[in-house]
């Protein structure tokens, strides 16, 4: 493990201050697999997403990512949330948008990126008018638009039909075979199975298992996890 | 009834004859209007996006300020501008009092307020859509700024709308300070209240409803606009 992105004691309070919603000492990731990140809801898996994308600020901690050389003037990271965020444009406006903003210089056109996430029909459309499963797609296009060298993806198949989680997955792929970080956040274990290398899971806001796909699906001896993958409910 | 009815013919007389001095008074009503519109629009709208996105002490204040001025008396209004431009006053060196430019200056206060207070609560609306995805894209605050007003055109239109129409059909004011000199400051709603105080009923209310003809017009030629985004950005 390279420790590429490094967490140190990270500690975000609620509003109350009176638990904590995340509290991590130490997670490392590397920077060449795909990482997942499973839990219960509420566990605090999508504010660590949060968190590292910079959206919110902890209390306490740090994240460090250690950028190569190479990679320096690249984007550090970029989020595909569960609630897809858009400019009150179209689909196509937005994507402009995102490649404009980001000065892109590979050759990369508007069209391309519409054909390779089905958009195309959909381009003259206002983002916010959308399907659930189309805002999805333009949401991981515009994370991928950036660039990013670290993508998060927050639950990027949770209102998709399966020929479209096929294909979000397959992009999914093709992105970590570019070189790309990728940090997912899912419930979908078979979906973890068929994609995550290493796998940790959150529960009441602390990482209770960090290690390989294969340990954690076969040979975890936490209880909460055993449960989570039974499908019992986890209090 | 019979007046109403002598004023329509004046009016209609008035314009068709093409009487120089009726133009000359519109005109110079339109061009002291549209100026101190366009000047509060380019100082208004960037404030209003700054109290909608920035959070300080003091905000609030600032903010029920501005939404008091929206009421302020166009009288009172005149009174400070006059004291302000006025031989002994701290800005008597221009030498503006009795000219259009003191006329615009006072129509600019009492326009400001009202592009500030409304258009901060139509980007403040705009703010919880667009916030999470001017962090995660890094878009500048310039940019940001830009996407705000282009991004509520047609929300902006209304206001522009309102700041007109206050703008236009101010007397007070402008008299105090603009002194309602025949050919030099002698704008629509002056040459009302004079002929309506010399008994000439007709000429002022045909004034007057050149004046609502006026407003008519640039509310539809308004409405066709909004209609023409909203068309475009429904697509």
């Amino acid at each position: 493990m390279d420790n590429f992105i490094t967490i140190k004691n990270l500690i975000l309070f609620s509003n109350k201050g009176k638990r904590n919603l995340i509290d991590i000492p130490n997670l490392q990731f590397d920077s060449k697999s795909i990482s997942v990140i499973m839990g219960p809801n509420g566990a605090g898996k999508s504010l660590l997403l949060n968190l590292i994308q910079g959206l919110i600020l902890p209390n306490e901690g740090t994240i460090k990512v250690n950028l190569f050389p190479k990679d320096e003037n690249q984007k550090k990271v970029s989020i595909m949330m569960q609630k897809p965020c858009f400019l009150r444009r179209t689909t196509e406006q937005n994507i402009q948008f995102v490649l404009e903003l980001n000065n892109e210089k590979r050759n990369v056109s508007i069209l391309d990126i519409l054909e390779r996430f089905e958009l195309i029909t959909q381009k003259k459309i206002l983002a916010n008018k959308l399907s659930g499963g189309e805002k999805q797609r333009l949401s991981l296009a515009l994370a991928i638009s950036t660039n990013s060298k670290i993508l998060l993806l927050d639950e990027p198949t949770a209102n998709a039909d399966p020929l479209t989680t096929i294909k979000i997955e397959k992009i999914i792929k093709e992105e970590a075979i570019a070189g790309k970080k990728i940090i997912l956040v899912t419930h979908n274990i078979p979906q973890a199975k068929r994609l995550g290398q290493d796998i940790a899971f959150i529960h009441k806001g602390k990482v209770i298992e960090h290690c390989r796909k294969t340990d954690f699906l076969n040979r975890s001896k936490i209880k909460e996890i055993n449960q989570f993958l039974k499908g019992d409910i986890i209090i | 009834m019979e007046v109403f009815l002598k004023a329509f013919i004046t009016a209609l007389e008035l314009i068709l004859n093409f009487d120089i001095s009726l133009y000359e008074i519109v005109g110079l009503s339109l061009q002291i209007s549209i100026t101190s519109l366009l000047i509060a629009s380019i100082i208004g709208f960037p404030i209003g996006v700054f109290l909608a996105i920035t959070q300080f002490s003091g905000r609030s204040f600032i903010i029920s300020i501005f939404n008091s001025l929206m009421g302020m008396p166009p009288v009172v209004v005149g009174l400070i501008v006059y004291l302000l431009v006025s031989r002994s006053g701290p800005l008597g060196w221009l030498e503006i009092l009795y000219t259009p430019y003191a006329m615009i200056f006072a129509q600019l206060l009492l326009i400001l307020p009202i592009i500030i207070s409304l258009s901060t609560q139509i980007f403040e609306e705009l703010h919880k859509e667009y916030k999470d995805f001017f962090i995660i894209f890094s878009v500048p605050p310039k940019k940001s700024i830009i996407i705000y007003i282009s991004d509520s055109k047609d929300s902006l239109i209304t206001i522009f709308l309102a700041g007109f129409g206050r703008a236009v059909s101010e007397v007070g004011a402008v008299i105090i300070v603009g002194g309602n000199i025949d050919h030099v400051t002698r704008v629509m709603t002056t040459t009302i209240a004079l002929e309506t105080s010399k008994g000439d009923l007709p000429l002022a209310l045909a004034l007057g409803i050149i004046l609502i003809f006026i407003s008519l017009i640039i509310n539809i030629i308004a409405n066709k606009l909004k209609i023409k985004i909203n068309k475009e950005s429904s697509l």
